[in-house]
C-alpha cells in the first residue's frame, strides 16, 4: 500500500505482528523512546445479550469485514472457505445502524447473498451511519427494517431472528428519543448468517499492558489533555478513538497531528533545559 | 481586468462524477463513483464562492484550506493545489473518500446553505491526490536535518500514521508498532475494498 510505503521510505520504522503487553512491555517501549503516543483505536466489540445468540452463523462485524478484506489482498482465510463469514447465497441480517453496519450490508451483496437485511432499533432518521450510505445501500438491494431489535435466535445453527417491533418514546436525558418495546409485535425473519454491528468499546490498556498508572475514563478510554493529547503519564500521548471513543477517520488524523505537535513542543522545552 | 475564475456557482450546476449503475456495483468492490475528468474537475472547482470566512474549512476538523485548493485546480495550478491541500493533511485521497463530507464540508458550503448545491469538495480533494499520485509529486519524506529524538507510537490506523508523518518531517525517529500483519488499522481491515481504492 503506496501511503505505508511512501512512510516507511522515508524512514518510518514499522514493527508489525507486534503486540503489546505480549511481544514487547510497555516499560521496555517507554525505555526505549522518548514519547510514546497511543493510537490503538477501540477494537471490542459491543455484544448482544439474547436467547440463542451463541448459535453458529452469529459473527461479529469485525470479524467478518477483516475476513472479507484478507480475502481481498489473497490471503487464506479458514473461516471464510469454510462458509462461515462468507455470505454468498444467504440471507443475511444486519443488526445495527451505524457506518460499520453500511460496510457490512453491502459487502455481503457483492458476495453474493440471496437477501440482505438491516436491523435498526432507532428509525431511518435516527440512525448514526450516513444517509448517503443508506440510499447507496437501498439501490443495491439492501433492505432496510426500522425500528426493530433481536430479541433473540433461532437454531443451533442460525436459521432466524426473532425480531422485536419498537416505537420510538420520550426522550432520555441526551434528548434522544429512547426505543420502546411493542408488545405483541415480534417475528421470525429468517436468516442463515446474523452479523452483529453494535458498535466498538475500548479495551482495556491499563490491564492488557499492565500499566495501572495510566487513568482511563469511565467508559475505558485514554484520559487525555484536549489540546496536548499528553496522558497522566508523563511522555505518553493518545489520540484518535482510543480518547474519543469510535468516531471518523478524519478526527484521528487531526488528532494524530495535534499529538505530534505536543511531542515537538516536549522535545523543545528539553532542548531548552538542555541548553542551560 | 482578467475574468474570475470563481464563483461559477450561479452558471454551473452541481455536478458529481459519475455514479456507477447499482447493478454493475452489486458485482465488484470497486468505487460507486467514477473520476473526474480533467476539465470536469476545473469546472467544478470553479463553482467556490471564495467566502471571506469559509464554513467548509471551519467544519473540517483538520481546517483545510478548502477555497484555496479548489481556487488553484479552477487555475489549473494542480500541483500547488496538491502541496496546500496536503499541509494540512497526510492522507487527502483517503478523506475525499470515505469522509462523510455531508457532514461536514460541503454540508457547510455557503452556496449549498443558499440553494445552489455544494461545491464538490470531496470529488475534487480525490481528483487532485490522485492527480498527484499519478504524475509522482507525492514524494517520500527527507527531513532537513534528523534529530536524535525518538518517538513509539503503538497503532498503525490513521491517527497513528498522521502523527508519525508530521514527526518524520520534523526529522524524529518514529517507530510504529501494530498487532496486525498489515499496517493501516481499520482503514486496512474493516473498511471495504469498495470505499477506496486502498492506497493509503
Amino acid at each position: 500500500m503506496r501511503r505505508n510505503d511512501q512512510l516507511e521510505k522515508g524512514g518510518v520504522e514499522f514493527v508489525l505482528n507486534c503486540n503489546v503487553g505480549e511481544d514487547i512491555t510497555f516499560d521496555e517501549l517507554q525505555a526505549k523512546h522518548d514519547a510514546i503516543l497511543i493510537a490503538t483505536g477501540v477494537y471490542k466489540s459491543r455484544e448482544l445479550d439474547a436467547p440463542g445468540v451463541g448459535a453458529e452463523g452469529i459473527v461479529r462485524a469485525i470479524d467478518y469485514l477483516t475476513a472479507s478484506n484478507r480475502k481481498s489482498f489473497g490471503d487464506e482465510v479458514p473461516e471464510f472457505d469454510a462458509g462461515l463469514l462468507d455470505a454468498e447465497n444467504k440471507r443475511v441480517v444486519v443488526i445495527g445502524g451505524g457506518d460499520t453496519a453500511m460496510d457490512c450490508v453491502r459487502t455481503a451483496i457483492r458476495q453474493g447473498a440471496e437477501s440482505v437485511k438491516c436491523l435498526y432499533r432507532r428509525d431511518k432518521a435516527n440512525m448514526p451511519g450516513s444517509q448517503r450510505e443508506v440510499q447507496n445501500a437501498e439501490e443495491e438491494g439492501v433492505e432496510f427494517v426500522w425500528l426493530s431489535a433481536p430479541k433473540g435466535f433461532t437454531g443451533d445453527e442460525v436459521e432466524g431472528v426473532m425480531v422485536q417491533k419498537m416505537r420510538l418514546g420520550a426522550p432520555d436525558a441526551t434528548g434522544r428519543q429512547v426505543p420502546e418495546l411493542i408488545e405483541g409485535s415480534d417475528y421470525v425473519e429468517g436468516a442463515d448468517l446474523v452479523i452483529k454491528a453494535l458498535g466498538f468499546e475500548p479495551e482495556d490498556l491499563p490491564k492488557l499492558w499492565g500499566v495501572d498508572g495510566l487513568e482511563v475514563t469511565r467508559w475505558g478510554t485514554v484520559k487525555a489533555d484536549f489540546k496536548t493529547h499528553a496522558t497522566n503519564v508523563p511522555g505518553v500521548y493518545a489520540a484518535g478513538d482510543i480518547v474519543r471513543g469510535a468516531s471518523l477517520v478524519v478526527w484521528a488524523i487531526r488528532d494524530g497531528r495535534e499529538a505530534a505537535d505536543a511531542i515537538l513542543d516536549q522535545f523543545a522545552g528539553a532542548a531548552q533545559v538542555a541548553a542551560e | 481586468m482578467a475574468e474570475n475564475p470563481m464563483l461559477k456557482f450561479v452558471s454551473t450546476p452541481r455536478d458529481m462524477p459519475e455514479k456507477r449503475e447499482a447493478t454493475i456495483r452489486r458485482e465488484d468492490f470497486h468505487e460507486i463513483y467514477a473520476e473526474y475528468a480533467d476539465q470536469k474537475a476545473k469546472e467544478q472547482a470553479s463553482r467556490c464562492s471564495q467566502c471571506g470566512v469559509p464554513y467548509c474549512q471551519t467544519h473540517c476538523p483538520l481546517h483545510n484550506n478548502i477555497p484555496d485548493w479548489l481556487k488553484l485546480t479552477a487555475e489549473g495550478r494542480l500541483k500547488e493545489a496538491y502541496e496546500v491541500s496536503q499541509e494540512t493533511n497526510a492522507f487527502p485521497e483517503i478523506c475525499g473518500r470515505i469522509c462523510p463530507q455531508d457532514r461536514l464540508c460541503e454540508g457547510n458550503c455557503v452556496i449549498e446553505q443558499s440553494g445552489h448545491g455544494t461545491v464538490t469538495i470531496g470529488s475534487v480533494e480525490k481528483y487532485i491526490t490522485d492527480t498527484a499520485w499519478e504524475n509522482g509529486w507525492v514524494q517520500p519524506i527527507v527531513p532537513h536535518a534528523e534529530r536524535t529524538e525518538s518517538v513509539g507510537i503503538i497503532g498503525a490506523g490513521p491517527g497513528g500514521l498522521a502523527a508519525a508523518d508530521r514527526l518524520r518531517r520534523a526529522g524524529v525517529q518514529v517507530t510504529i508498532y501494530d498487532r496486525y500483519d498489515r499496517a493501516g488499522g481499520l482503514l486496512t481491515y474493516a473498511f471495504p475494498a469498495s470505499s477506496w481504492k486502498r492506497t493509503l
